[in-house]
């Protein structure tokens, strides 16, 4: 039986796609990674489908492509590797299972995008724990796989948050809950006795979670998560606090981790500050011309019994932190923009065009983990970089962001580029190349995508090593996404 | 089985003839652990494991063990690390294995202030690593046991509630970077260490290798050696130094500017956790976790008779359901935030802050105590009868907590009444709320059962296997003891995925010539 017609049986025929435009829409990305097309794009709508994909992958050798997000991808993960692949777009998956409340918890499919999650969560009382401002495709599931980090370093604990709980159907064809969710009892027998699966750790002596959550789709198929949320803050104050240098900021930073204080806790150079709150390209380079060189976004939410009281220590105290280190909390910046506005965008996904786009039409991302400490050392060599290969240093974006209580921190540096200019792209490619620079400086590249899998696994033989073994585990027969990584 | 005299020599070539031994007065001392009679549903003279190591060894450094494990696995010898052997899970516990007594492996390598980061060898204690971190403003997680035990144990390869777990999370939570020798010898420094040196995150690069590593539970050496581990430090709002009066074993804190001693009491499980919800939707607490009254009273009190004379009193009764807090703030403001909290809190869900209670000596210090490093309660509980055990746990929601709480009443209460155990019914003792509960609410039902009582030792692995499988048909779900070692697996794993399966495998292609004891995990596929 032909490939299509096998694919047909399993989740019928209008969720099995093979015409020439479907398959060029899911052979490229805007990343560096090379193109492939895949022999077939299925959108399967349920588990059990997943399921006899994976079982059926398993049987006929063929490899399989998970994808949540929908367009445009930026990071090569969801490109096939090889020829014959089947891409699984788990968008038509897209149910919000459950919100509860009371336990601060939600359970949603990966075809949720933040905007429906944001706007099924409101409706309960809850906020969802946000990465920057994401497009307005991204999956919630995709993204918290990817450890893509929150804005709030007080509310990451461990670099799995908010990921708790996931179904999750191995490479082997093992339909498998983890954490809490593992077991006894169905979901429903789960809820009835009062859990939410909101235990990640487990079952028992392995967290299975975590061997996913990385994996770029190399394990198997999440088909659910359940996720941490926030309660909705009866009342939020917010401040922009402007500095010349990263340097400047730092002692606030680590101050206001250190003692727990705040909850919004991130650093945007002007570029990225200005990408974000501008309406278009046009209103880009003037907001940017009237912002600080750098901007340190910090918030303090209140809710629970004394909402007001919460709010008002944390101010009084960040103001004392910050006049500690030489630094003044504005509401508002001299140009206008106000801290207000800056947290309702970040509450929210991107609007059209993606921020990440709006300067110039496009965008390449380096990032990688350090200390907060160390993150000056990285934006210079950044910015050296950028000169020693003739790119503008007036497109590269900065965004730091303290990472699980604020013992890491996420560094990014977003190129904003034009892709019809061939001599620019040649440029910004060189430098997402060349990334062992940051590597060689004790940059952790934890999310390894496209060509740094190569420079990460290189320098971290043994990992590499005990990661392949651990495929043999959960994908024996190696069908989930090959050639990623180290597969 | 004695070693081979090859083996032998070849492990006493490593780590020296004065750090080996296989004296069996020496081996005694590392086949006994607390709870070892249940396990082995044996008398109380049989203190002992059955399966003594053959011999001890105490390495010195990484390279020593990774050298001990490519002798076991020539030899076909297993290796068990020993901690500071507070659990059951550190004893040898097949024929044919060795013990690494880890002591001599006891610095504190690095605290790191500014990135909140500790990096420590296998041997640095609890109580240790605080005194100094406080010096720095930060602190550690602790888990109950408290201040001897090893603080790499717990976070890599043992258990992991505390009593500050609200805000310290759970052990597994907090590594940020591990060296570890597997057991084929082979050394894997995970994460940002492995590809920079750099200690400050152990996940990825891609899959996060912590998940082999350990889940809820550790794998308690079936996987090899932990020798280095960075764990992330949290905020001490105190003073760089305790400051006590009194003696042992009841010293009174003198109680830091801008920090609060309370014990918290309500009249059911119900109200008591009610308010849980709203103290952690709040985030007002530095410290707080369930303690009935009855484990304040063994926390408080200097003996048996003086216990008694204070159950006879009633106080601890009319406080049965309680909670322990902590206050503490880094200004002003915060703590008396948190004074308004607990106040309205209280109001809301009808609780109280018993001034009897407040008034018996030592009540609030040994509160305080106890919510900074742990221990407190371990005077206490092994005072009663000389040894205790746990019934099921569940950790999920404070509501499930809530609902294993009665459960726990009702398998117990059996026991109870034929005079078995010590407690009476609802003191149902511990629980932890780990990071404001939002990853769970931990519970721990224990009891003191009699170690020198036959019928009191076999009714304590009873009830944990009753418990094991009320969890199962009741619904509670899944914890603690239930997820550790092969016995429990067979029981659980059916009912969760069969998760046992994939754990088998794993020790398979992990330790391919079974040179770790699986005693604890699980055997090999």
């Amino acid at each position: 039986m032909a490939q299509k017609d096998e694919l047909t049986k399993i989740i019928g025929k209008k969720n099995v796609l093979d015409d020439q435009k479907t398959l060029d829409a899911y052979s490229r990305d805007e990343s560096f990674v090379i193109p492939v097309r895949p022999s077939c794009v299925v959108k399967p709508t349920k588990n059990t489908e997943v399921q006899a994909l994976i079982k059926w992958a398993n049987e006929t050798g063929t490899p399989l492509v998970p994808v949540s997000s929908g367009a445009p991808h930026y990071r090569g993960d969801t490109i096939p590797a090889t020829g014959g692949a089947v891409v699984v777009d788990l968008s038509k998956m897209n149910k919000i299972i459950r919100v509860d409340r009371r336990n601060r918890v939600a359970m949603i499919e990966p075809g949720v995008t933040f905007g429906e999650f944001i706007a099924a969560l409101d409706k309960e009382g809850l906020a969802a724990h946000m990465p920057l401002v994401p497009r307005s495709t991204k999956s919630v599931v995709g993204s918290y796989l990817e450890r893509e980090p929150i804005t709030m370093p007080r509310h990451h604990w461990d670099p799995q948050d908010p990921l708790l709980c996931m179904e999750v159907i191995f490479g082997d064809g093992h339909l498998f809950m983890t954490g809490s969710a593992a077991g006894p009892g169905t979901l429903a027998q789960q809820w009835e006795n009062k859990r939410a699966q909101i235990r990640p750790m487990g079952p028992a002596q392995t967290d299975f979670q975590r061997v996913v959550q990385g994996s770029q789709g190399t394990m198997g198929i999440v088909t659910w998560l359940s996720v941490k949320c926030r309660v909705k803050p009866e009342l939020k104050k917010s401040f922009l606090v402007p500095a010349k240098k990263v340097e400047d900021l730092l002692g606030l930073v680590q101050k206001m981790q250190k003692v727990l204080l705040g909850d919004d806790c991130l650093i945007l150079n002007s570029h990225n500050l200005a990408c974000i709150m501008a309406k278009d390209s046009s209103e880009v380079a003037t907001l940017k011309d009237a912002l600080p060189p750098y901007v340190l976004f910090i918030s303090a939410e209140g809710r629970g019994v004394s909402p007001e009281d919460k709010v008002a220590y944390q101010v009084n105290d960040i103001k004392i932190a910050a006049q500690a280190n030489g630094l003044i909390p504005l509401e508002a910046l001299p140009c206008g923009l106000s801290a207000d506005d800056v947290a309702a965008a970040l509450a929210k996904p991107s609007d059209e065009p993606y921020w990440k786009n709006k300067a110039k039409g496009a965008c390449r991302d380096i990032f990688f983990l350090t200390t907060i400490d160390r993150t000056p050392k990285f934006v210079k060599a950044m910015f050296d970089q950028a000169e020693s290969k003739g790119f503008s240093p007036n497109d590269i974006g900065v965004y730091l962001q303290p990472t699980v209580n604020g013992t890491s921190c996420h560094v990014e540096f977003n190129l904003n580029c034009d892709s019809n200019n061939k001599a620019e792209m040649a440029k910004v490619k060189g430098l997402v190349n060349d990334s062992l620079v940051f590597a060689n400086m004790g940059a952790f590249f934890s999310r390894p995508y496209g060509s740094w899998s190569d420079m990460v696994y290189r320098r971290d033989g043994e990992t590499a090593t005990f990661l392949k073994k651990v495929k043999t585990i959960f994908d024996p027969n190696k069908i989930m996404n090959p050639g990623k990584l180290c597969f | 089985m004695a070693l081979t005299r090859e083996a032998y020599r070849a492990l006493e070539d490593i780590v020296g003839p004065e750090n080996i031994s296989e004296e069996p007065a020496n081996m005694a001392g590392y086949a006994y652990v607390f709870m070892v009679q249940p396990y082995m549903q044996s008398p109380a003279e049989e203190y002992f494991m059955p399966a003594w190591p053959e011999a001890a060894l105490l390495p010195g450094c990484t390279e020593e063990v990774q050298a001990i494990q490519r002798v076991c696995n020539k030899y076909g010898i297993k290796s068990h690390a020993f901690g500071t052997g507070w659990f059951p899970g550190s004893l040898a516990g097949s024929p044919n294995t060795i013990t690494l007594d880890m002591r001599r492996m006891n610095r504190i390598v690095e605290i790191d202030e500014k990135n909140m980061i500790a990096v420590i060898e296998p041997y640095v204690a609890v109580g240790q690593l605080h005194v100094e971190c406080i010096k720095k403003g930060l602190r550690p997680h602790v888990i109950g046991p408290g201040p001897t035990t090893s603080s790499l144990a717990s976070h890599a390869a043992c258990c992991g509630m505390g009593p500050s777990s609200i805000n310290t999370s759970h052990s597994s939570r907090n590594i940020l970077g591990v060296e570890w020798v597997l057991s084929t010898g082979e050394l894997l420094k995970m994460g940002s260490l492995g590809q920079s040196g750099e200690w400050f995150s152990a996940d990825g690069p891609g899959p996060s290798l912590r998940g082999i590593m350990r889940g809820y539970m550790g794998s308690f050496g079936a996987l090899g050696t932990f020798t280095r581990i960075a764990i992330k430090l949290y905020p001490w709002p105190g003073p760089t130094k305790h400051e006590s009066t009194g003696r042992s074993p009841c010293y009174d804190p003198i109680i830091p500017e801008r920090m609060s001693s309370y014990i918290c009491s309500w009249k059911s499980w119900d109200d008591m956790h009610e308010a849980q919800y709203m103290i952690t939707e709040a985030e007002m607490t530095y410290s707080g976790d369930r303690a009935v009254a009855a484990w304040h009273g063994a926390m408080m009190t200097e003996s048996n008779q003086e216990f008694y004379e204070l159950w006879q009193k009633g106080i601890l009764q009319k406080n049965a359901f309680a909670f322990g807090i902590i206050l503490g703030g880094h200004s002003d403001g915060e703590i008396e935030y948190q004074e308004k909290c607990l106040k309205a809190i209280l109001e809301k869900t009808g609780g109280w802050i018993d001034e009897e209670l407040e008034k018996v000596p030592h009540a609030v210090g040994s509160n305080y105590w106890w919510h900074l490093w742990g221990g407190e309660i371990i005077k206490g509980i092994f005072r009663g009868t000389g040894s205790f055990f746990c019934a099921a746990t569940g950790d999920d929601t404070i509501d499930n907590a809530c609902f294993g709480s009665y459960l726990g009443d009702t398998l117990m209460k059996p026991y109870i009444d034929k005079g078995l155990f010590l407690q009476e019914v609802h003191n149902v003792w511990g629980s932890n709320l780990y990071e404001q509960a939002t990853i769970g609410s931990h519970h721990e039902p224990l009891y003191q059962y009699d170690p020198f009582d036959l019928e009191s030792t076999k009714a304590a692995i009873k009830l944990g296997f009753d418990s094991v499988g009320a969890a199962i048909t009741e619904g509670v779900g899944l914890g603690f003891f239930e997820n550790a070692g092969e016995m429990a697996h067979t029981m659980t794993s059916p009912h969760a995925h069969d998760f046992h399966k994939y754990m088998k495998k794993i020790k398979r292609v992990f330790d391919p010539n079974t040179a770790s004891d699986p005693m604890g995990y699980c055997e090999p596929e």
